[in-house]
């Protein structure tokens, strides 16, 4: 993001490509966030006791409160490096984990 | 997108409405509609304006019709009919085909096959696919369409903090954009619980659609999880000769199981062979959740091989999935349903109503094509998919019995009344409203007159003969036609008026 805010484009042509790079880390990066914490949730209701399918389903519909919660935030946020962080970083991770943690299980 | 939370909120709520508007009016509208959806079918599908039987046919009279026309493979199975439905739903399989049938539900007759997709075929999968199959996009597009419409919800609350103090203001009196404004808000807070719930409950329904790897990380595979949550039982054949027993007894077993529970659908794996089974799933229509309560017969004995019921979240899931497909006996309820649905129609146009009255001055001042372009959208979106809607179902009348691609034809009259709907508002600037508005009216008032003329139950008859789903159609056509047809007038009269002050202002 540094190197666009200094960049030479024009005010307005930056302001494009900030918003469109916004709703392409929020709506998409926030949904590969959210259905990665939906498994992760899942499994981790089920360690606790919980019936396997309960929890998926448990976690599922939470995750559209989850999704939405992101989103909101995601528009609200102003500070570029903490909404990077989560909405790419974090679905990097969260994803990774359940890669990671379903290829271990079986 | 301005500073500080409430402005960037604002600046959401504006602009997500102004992308997504036109897509979450046709949902809106489709849903509305699919409420009615078995009422449709009865409008548009004269052959099956059945009168509901007293009691349920029985299974072995069904049997005997339905089993000469098999060949023995496969499976059939039969669909009850129910208060909304009156035809038995009946499938076999022959050469490796499955052909779906309708059967009378008193005589068992078989009925003409359906020359249209009607309110279950085309307008509800239109609510939540917009038919568009390749590749789930239609799914996707309304399950991100129903994320907006919650965010769209939420930011509203946030921006419009004054939220009881507007739940009793209508100012009739004032100008456009303040009396858009109003109303936006009275039914954005009055239905705020209805719309939130409809939407959250709707993106629940097909959790398995978006977020298909829920199970990832807790089973194996997906096969293990359904296994898990929905306890599928099967086995395979015998390749042995077999015969089923008496089905009406298996189904008397059922409801004695479920305490008085209906079965409704009933499906026979593998006929004729020694391995035979009779799958019983109960019915919905005595309460909100719809239960995945299924009992297993063995097809020779009569013995129960597998039953099973939703555990407690699933179950909670049901509850969910049930407040919306509604599919529970309650005709007062349908009809809030239907009105709160209208509801959010009202709001998403009032919304947009607002954005192009807000900003129409400013526009035309610096000369901007922004109000022009989501004028157009917003016209071709609201009354022109419901132009279109009607178009479907004067086509339906219109059309003669017995060509080929009937139903085909009909879903074309609505594509084509659609396209022209938004062009007519870009070319037609500042008379499209009016326009399209009288254009409803004569076509709500024609699909009534051609019912009447081309089935013969005009409203007296079945106000009369207590056909209600035919009636019931009829009665709203013709109040939508007399609320299109009041609106036109006014809008016209407005037009006339703001034509004639600019016309001696200019002679001044």
């Amino acid at each position: 993001m540094a190197s666009l805010a200094s960049s030479s484009l024009s005010p307005r042509w930056r302001n494009t490509a900030g918003l469109i790079l916004r709703l392409l880390v929020v709506i998409g990066g926030g949904y590969f966030l959210t259905a990665a914490l939906v498994s992760l949730g899942a499994a981790g209701m089920a360690a606790f006791g919980m019936a396997g399918s309960e929890a998926v389903v448990l976690a599922a519909m939470l995750g559209y409160l989850v999704y939405l919660g992101i989103g909101l935030w995601g528009f609200a946020e102003r500070r570029p490096m903490p909404l990077y962080l989560v909405t790419l970083g974090g679905a990097v991770l969260a994803q990774g984990l359940v890669y990671w943690l379903s290829r271990m299980g079986n | 997108m301005g500073s500080g939370f409430r402005a960037s909120m604002n600046w959401l709520h504006t602009w997500a409405g102004v992308v997504i508007g036109a897509l979450l009016f046709a949902i809106f509208w489709m849903g509305t509609l699919s409420v009615f959806d078995r009422e449709i079918d009865r409008w548009m599908m004269p052959a099956s304006r059945l009168a509901a039987p007293d009691t349920a046919p029985s299974l072995e009279q069904l049997r005997s019709v339905i089993e000469p026309m098999s060949d023995g493979g496969g499976q059939w199975w039969v669909m009850m009919p129910t208060d909304r439905e009156p035809a038995v739903r009946a499938s076999y399989s022959k050469d490796g085909v499955n052909n779906r049938i309708q059967l009378d539900p008193s005589s068992g007759a078989v009925l003409p096959k359906n020359e249209s997709l009607g309110g279950t075929r085309f307008i509800y999968p239109f609510h939540y696919s917009l038919h568009i199959q390749l590749a789930n996009i239609g799914r996707w597009l309304v399950g991100l369409a129903a994320m907006g419409m919650l965010a769209l919800i939420v930011t509203g609350v946030i921006i419009h903090v004054k939220i009881f103090k507007d739940f009793f203001t209508l100012r009739t009196d004032k100008k456009a954009p303040r009396i858009a404004l109003d109303l936006h808000n009275v039914t954005g807070v009055l239905g705020l619980p209805f719309h939130f719930l409809i939407t959250l409950s709707g993106l629940i329904i097909f959790m398995t659609v978006y977020f298909p790897n829920a199970w990832e990380v807790t089973f194996p595979d997906r096969k293990a999880y359904f296994n898990e949550a929905f306890g599928q039982y099967s086995r395979p054949k015998a390749d042995q000769p077999g015969k089923v027993g008496s089905l009406d007894s298996m189904a008397a077993q059922a409801r004695q199981i479920w305490e008085g529970g209906e079965p409704y659908f009933i499906r026979i794996w593998h006929p004729n062979d020694a391995n035979a089974y009779v799958e019983m799933r109960r019915g919905f229509q005595d309460a909100v959740t719809m239960n995945l309560a299924t009992v297993y017969f063995d097809g020779s004995t009569g013995a129960i091989l597998a039953r099973s019921t939703a555990k407690p979240v699933l179950s909670v899931q049901r509850f969910i999935s049930g407040m919306h497909y509604i599919q529970f006996r309650h005709w007062t309820l349908r009809w809030v349903y239907f009105a709160l649905g209208l509801s959010g129609c009202v709001m998403i146009g009032t919304g947009f109503l607002f954005w192009l009255e807000s900003r129409r001055k400013r526009h035309t001042q610096q000369k901007l094509a922004g109000v022009r372009v989501v004028e157009g959208l917003a016209i071709g979106s609201t009354t022109g998919i419901i132009l279109a809607t009607l178009a479907f179902f004067v086509a339906n009348r219109l059309l003669p019995a017995g060509i080929e691609d009937r139903a085909s034809l009909e879903v074309w009259a609505f594509c084509v009344v659609w396209v022209a709907g938004f062009l007519h508002a870009w070319l037609r600037r500042g008379k499209a409203w009016a326009d399209q508005a009288w254009a409803i009216a004569g076509a709500g008032l024609l699909a009534v007159v051609l019912n009447a003329l081309t089935t013969g139950d005009h409203l007296v008859r079945t106000v009369s003969s207590g056909l209600w789903s035919v009636a019931g159609m009829d009665m709203v056509l013709l109040a939508g036609a007399v609320i299109a047809g009041l609106s036109a007038w006014r809008l016209s009269r407005k037009a006339a008026l703001a034509k004639h002050l600019s016309g001696s202002a200019q002679h001044a």
